[in-house]
């Protein structure tokens, strides 16, 4: 049953949520892009570990990712010796731990990822010479020793990554992006079909738990999430597809729950000031890497951005650019052979 | 619905609403209309902890207590703060805590809260860094707060307990009362038994938050984030659904009966802070000094510095606990200010203000 004025109302406020999404989206997406310095970086500090980057970036770490990273680092501080055992295996000997954080000679950018990542070693190797075979395309670590390591310390990963402003703007994003659905349920109210009530509620319930309760395991909350959620979006769309719906309401309330719950609100980002100084660092570094010619990154050691590239991801296309003729001191390889670490 | 229905149930929601919003008008009265003698310094021997329990009653957020103690320590010289990789603090401990010569009044038992802080702090090292502190701290830094909790519970005067209980109870009351009056007013109980759910969903949340953390729900855990949409649509749901069906008049007395109830128990019964004499005369000083340093002019501040290069810095604690530092930055900003020996960082936008 079609309301001239109560839907030309829902409609305004459907659309007024997609607009104000997409505008915070788009301010807040470009604002670390923004504050990038026009400066070179040609090197980052000793000790800047692979897992630096990933929390500068991200605010979050995951160490699984970063094997071959993790592993030429840890070689470079002269904490590995790797050796050669086939194309993608390798056997990482431990000659010394990492020291502790507040000792003189312990090298890193930040502490709060460097106990971390010292935890992480020491999960691998009890003791000095202790020796490993492993695949330099799997984890090293088991996830729930990573997570539990994370979990060991008071201070959280993105402590200083992200404001609380940021925190505020994810969860009005996030109200954003539902409330179309309550604005039509509310139209469909006004226009006598009170399932419009029930429907909001129902498929609110099923969003918050799959994006906030994240102790349960995702395939279970993805499962039980879905129970609730789909039926009422397919609720919501026929019962528009009943009604005359010349704006699409149906359809951009459940685009909005969708494209703007899951997509949007990921450009919706607020750092500190001291992480957008990092970041801008980081961002010069890559593009050194990617733009800066032949010649002078010949000179460069390859085996110290080796780590970076690997996070960066970058490594096939920079490779051809440095001199690797020599192997690295801490790689051992009786027949020669590189694999596919190096 | 009759118009006697009608005037029963605005009867029973209004004198909850009085028995509620009554005792906390009068809290709020004689806490605006005790006389606040102006204060150029905070108290002496006040600390962080007397300001944040005095000033705040039972409504004070210990959580936020940890900067404004680290701060006040390093004024009085127990420790000094370091900037540590950006984004975390270095405190090393100069010499042991003691307790200030004169309390000025104030309670010296948070003087026990801040040495078993400090204690947690510097047991194995003399050296703290944030960005290295085990989850352990958090645990101990609970018990801290928990005891300052504790002791802000002991500023409001026991007729604020009471009071808050009455109001509640009473709301309950009114809000069982107008459901009755309405089922029968409309010949149709079964309708009005969907206006339990809501009644229902408030007490089991209610429950839930004040469930002991070791049994019940932990604190900042998502499941109990959770909680808030899940009893929201435990309540509303079956209630809109009913008063959709009742008639509009039956239907706007239920809701309306609704959101009073919801904002007595968890809005103003919260907030009664009815304090006596004794209690009111440590409240005055601390807005007295809040009050000054709000209306003070630059000038006059700046004749304080002129005495004590370090006023701003030693006041500063106490700003971060009364939520006026943004306030007073714009003012001490037009002052030329010398960082102070015991902060060797360069933290100050992010510590400060």
């Amino acid at each position: 049953m079609y309301k001239p004025v109560p839907y030309h109302i829902a409609a305004a406020g459907v659309y007024g949520c997609i607009v104000i999404l997409c505008a915070l989206a788009l301010y807040y997406g470009l604002r670390a892009k923004r504050n990038v310095k026009k400066e070179k970086v040609t090197a980052l500090a000793r000790g800047f570990s692979p897992l630096d980057i990933q929390r500068i970036f991200i605010g979050k770490t995951y160490p699984r990712k970063l094997t071959r990273a993790l592993i030429v680092h840890w070689a470079q501080l002269g904490y590995l010796r790797v050796e050669y055992v086939s194309k993608y295996r390798v056997k990482l000997v431990c000659l010394r731990k990492p020291p502790e954080h507040n000792e003189e000679k312990a090298v890193f950018f930040d502490r709060g990822t460097y106990v971390r990542e010292r935890d992480l070693f020491n999960e691998i190797f009890s003791r000095q010479g202790e020796a490993k075979t492993v695949n330099i395309l799997k984890a090293l670590f088991k996830r729930d020793d990573v997570r539990s390591i994370n979990a060991s310390y008071a201070v959280r990963e993105d402590e200083g990554v992200y404001s609380s402003k940021h925190y505020k703007l994810k969860v009005f994003s996030f109200i954003l992006s539902v409330m179309p659905f309550f604005i039509n349920g509310a139209y469909l109210c006004a226009t006598g079909s009170f399932v419009g009530v029930i429907m909001p509620f129902v498929m609110f319930v099923g969003m918050f738990v799959f994006r906030f309760l994240r102790e349960l395991p995702i395939v279970f909350r993805t499962v039980w999430s879905a129970f609730w959620v789909i039926p009422m979006l397919a609720l919501m769309i026929v019962f528009f597809n009943d009604t005359f719906d010349p704006l699409f309401l149906g359809w951009a309330s459940v685009v909005m729950l969708l494209f703007g719950g899951f997509v949007l609100i990921r450009f919706v980002d607020y750092r500190e000031k001291n992480n957008l100084s990092d970041y801008s660092d980081l961002i010069n570094y890559k593009k050194y890497l990617l733009y800066t010619n032949k010649k002078i990154l010949k000179d460069v050691d390859y085996y110290e951005v080796l780590p970076y590239l690997y996070t960066f991801n970058i490594k096939v296309l920079v490779k051809r650019k440095f001199n690797t003729d020599t192997l690295p001191d801490w790689y051992v390889s009786d027949n020669g052979k590189r694999g596919k670490l190096l | 619905m009759s118009m006697v229905s009608i005037l029963i149930c605005i009867s029973m929601s209004a004198l909850s609403l009085i028995v509620a919003v009554v005792p906390f008008v009068v809290g709020e009265v004689k806490k605006r209309k005790v006389i606040k003698p102006v204060e150029y310094f905070p108290p002496a021997g006040s600390s962080p902890i007397d300001f944040l329990t005095q000033f705040y009653g039972s409504s004070a957020k210990s959580r936020d207590l940890f900067n404004a103690v680290m701060l006040y320590w390093a004024s009085r010289g127990f420790i000094t703060i370091e900037e540590d990789c950006k984004r975390g603090l270095k405190l090393i401990k100069l010499k042991n805590l003691t307790r200030p010569e004169s309390n000025d009044g104030f309670d010296s038992r948070t003087y026990d809260i801040q040495e078993q802080l400090f204690e947690y702090l510097f047991s194995a090292k003399d050296t703290f860094y944030t960005l290295a502190t085990s989850c352990h701290f958090k645990d101990c830094f609970k018990k801290i707060t928990d005891r300052c909790d504790e002791q802000a519970k002991k500023v409001t005067s026991r007729n604020s307990g009471k009071y808050t209980l009455i109001s509640s109870l009473t709301a309950v009351a009114s809000y069982l009362g107008v459901m009755i009056a309405v089922a029968c007013s409309i010949e149709n109980s079964a309708i009005v038994l969907g206006f339990i759910f809501p009644l229902a969903a408030m007490g089991m949340y209610k429950l839930v938050i004040v469930l002991p953390e070791d049994d019940g729900v932990p604190k900042g855990s998502s499941i109990r984030f959770f909680l808030v949409p899940f009893f929201l649509a435990v309540g509303l749901i079956p209630a809109t659904a009913v008063m959709l069906f009742m008639h509009p008049v039956a239907a706007a007395v239920s809701g309306i009966e609704l959101a009073v109830c919801f904002l007595i128990l968890f809005i103003v019964s919260v907030k009664i802070d009815i304090r006596d004499d004794g209690q009111l005369k440590f409240y005055a000083r601390i807005c007295g000094f809040k009050n000054f340093l709000i209306l003070a002019e630059a000038r006059q501040l700046e004749a304080l510095v002129e005495q004590d290069p370090q006023y701003y810095y030693n006041i500063l604690p106490y700003c971060y606990i009364l939520n006026i530092t943004e306030k007073l930055k714009p003012k001490f900003d037009a002052i030329a200010l010398d960082g102070p020996a015991w902060y060797l960082g360069d933290l100050r936008d992010t510590l400060m203000f």
